[in-house]
């Protein structure tokens, strides 16, 4: 008995990874191992119905086992379809009626950050500018200050444009910053996102944005030096914070 | 006047209940979250009642403030079944829709869900804190989980980190029963730093100013200390 023969005799009576593992030994045992009649009693002993049909379902059932004998691990993120330069923010601050603070932020503004002042601001909040995990902030210029009393209902509201389309969504929906951080000085405000009808399995996600205020303030005022704004329920990365807002309902 | 809290046209419940619940600590958002439920609820034409505790009655007691300004009028009340009579029971039965804010201080969560949701056929739309500040279950809110149709735990903001925090943990170092206060006495942490937890501790009482709660304080729950 031929070698190729003793060959064609054992390979349909392996498991499916080590077909592939012999189609690795050398280039005669691949070319009798590529064969897809082999594949195609992997594949008729793991899904009988999928080879009752006269051709396979791809290209080949090599292909078809190969994709399919196990489960997906958690896949890299495609290329996200727009890019920070796309983008642009829109960013009003009120304090009751009073505008505090209006501003057109670009996309990369907003991406490239910016480092703390150098002095008067908390070690905690210096600390979180200055790590290497990602954020997306930007600096107050002129600075501006918020009232911190009980009964000053300070909210924001945060739109985002696209130049690659012109089309516009909300991020931020008139939302009050109802939660002051007096250790690490910030004000933290969220609004859920409204998700493309595309995407309609998706749960709540929200969208943060924090003032970053000074140390040295009075207790009445409190100086906001920067902002930041973050997706931290869902995106950690810039990939992540672009293909969430993709899948925001462009109007 | 017994049926004026509910709102939202006269609809006859569903057949089969169904029981929602919005966990987490403390700041994560869970009244936001019940509110943005019993509004679509609403919006939908079904009748609603909102009940709340009212053992903590620092804020309005006849409603329910969302942390963006929005009011919804709530019963407040020590215990759940107290409900049906109060409310009336004709005016009960034309309900569909029951939420449940600050959940944790109602000891029959259990019982009044059970009987709402499998024999009245109400859905039930639950909130209340999971855990207390040593991370233990909190009161009949956890309970309920084997008869909820849905379970949903919210995360708030490490307020040392930013990360996603999942527990609440005391600044001070009081040790009675029930300590009732908001973010002066609490606030949200991560793992890494409710592990590390008194040097948070010492940190924020070494802290200018204790944090503060501004706009609207109805967002300020309690933990018991145990």
């Amino acid at each position: 008995m031929e070698s190729e023969e003793v060959l064609k005799a054992v390979f349909p009576l392996l498991e499916g990874v080590d077909l592939a593992s012999c189609m690795a030994v050398c280039k005669q045992w691949n070319d009798i191992a590529k064969d897809d009649f082999f594949w195609k009693c992997m594949c008729a002993n793991r899904w009988p119905s999928i080879c009752k049909r006269p051709n396979p379902l791809t290209e080949t059932y090599y292909k078809l086992y190969k994709t399919f004998h196990k489960r997906q691990q958690r896949r890299t993120l495609l290329p996200p379809r727009i890019s920070f330069d796309d983008l642009e923010f829109f960013i009003d601050i009120w304090a009751e009626d009073i505008l505090l603070f209006s501003e057109a932020v670009s996309g990369s503004v907003l991406q490239s950050g910016f480092r703390s002042p150098a002095s008067g601001v908390c070690d905690l909040l210096k600390y979180h500018l200055e790590s290497s995990e990602y954020k997306m902030t930007f600096p107050v210029e002129p600075r501006f200050t918020i009232p911190s009393g009980q009964n000053q209902n300070v909210s924001v509201s945060v739109m985002v444009g696209r130049k690659d389309t012109n089309k516009v969504a909300c991020i931020i929906n008139k939302s009050m910053f109802d939660y002051i951080e007096r250790s690490s000085y910030r004000a933290l405000a969220y609004d859920y996102l409204d998700i493309s009808p595309g995407y309609p399995f998706l749960p709540g996600i929200r969208a943060w944005i924090s003032l970053l205020f000074m140390e040295e303030g009075s207790e009445d005022l409190m100086d906001v030096f920067g902002i930041q704004m973050d997706f931290c329920d869902v995106a950690n990365s810039k990939e992540e914070v672009l293909w969430l807002l993709d899948m925001l309902d462009w109007k | 006047m017994a049926s004026s809290l509910g709102v939202g046209s006269s609809h006859s419940h569903s057949s089969s209940g169904e029981i929602h619940l919005f966990v987490g600590p403390m700041f994560a958002g869970k009244t936001t979250s019940l509110l943005r439920r019993i509004k679509s609820e609403v919006d939908n034409g079904r009748n609603v009642a909102m009940l709340k505790s009212s053992k903590d009655n620092r804020y309005a007691v006849d409603s329910v403030v969302t942390h963006d300004g929005i009011k919804f009028p709530c019963w407040a009340l020590p215990d759940l079944m107290l409900f049906k009579d109060k409310y009336g029971h004709e005016a009960y039965q034309k309900l569909d829709v029951i939420g449940i804010d600050e959940a944790q201080f109602f000891e029959d969560l259990y019982d009044f869900c059970c009987k709402a949701a499998d024999e009245d056929g109400k859905i039930v739309v639950v909130a209340g804190l999971d855990g207390d500040y040593m991370r233990r279950s909190f009161g009949s809110v956890l309970h309920i989980i084997p008869i909820a149709d849905t379970v949903t735990k919210l995360t708030a903001r490490c307020e040392l980190c930013g990360k996603r925090a999942f527990f609440t943990l005391r600044k001070t170092g009081e040790k009675q029963t029930e300590l009732i206060g908001g973010a002066d006495l609490y606030m949200p942490v991560c793992r890494h730093h409710y592990v590390n937890g008194q040097v948070v501790v010492e940190a924020a009482m070494k802290s200018v100013f204790g944090s503060q709660k501004v706009g609207c304080g109805s967002l300020i729950e309690t933990a018991p200390v145990v």
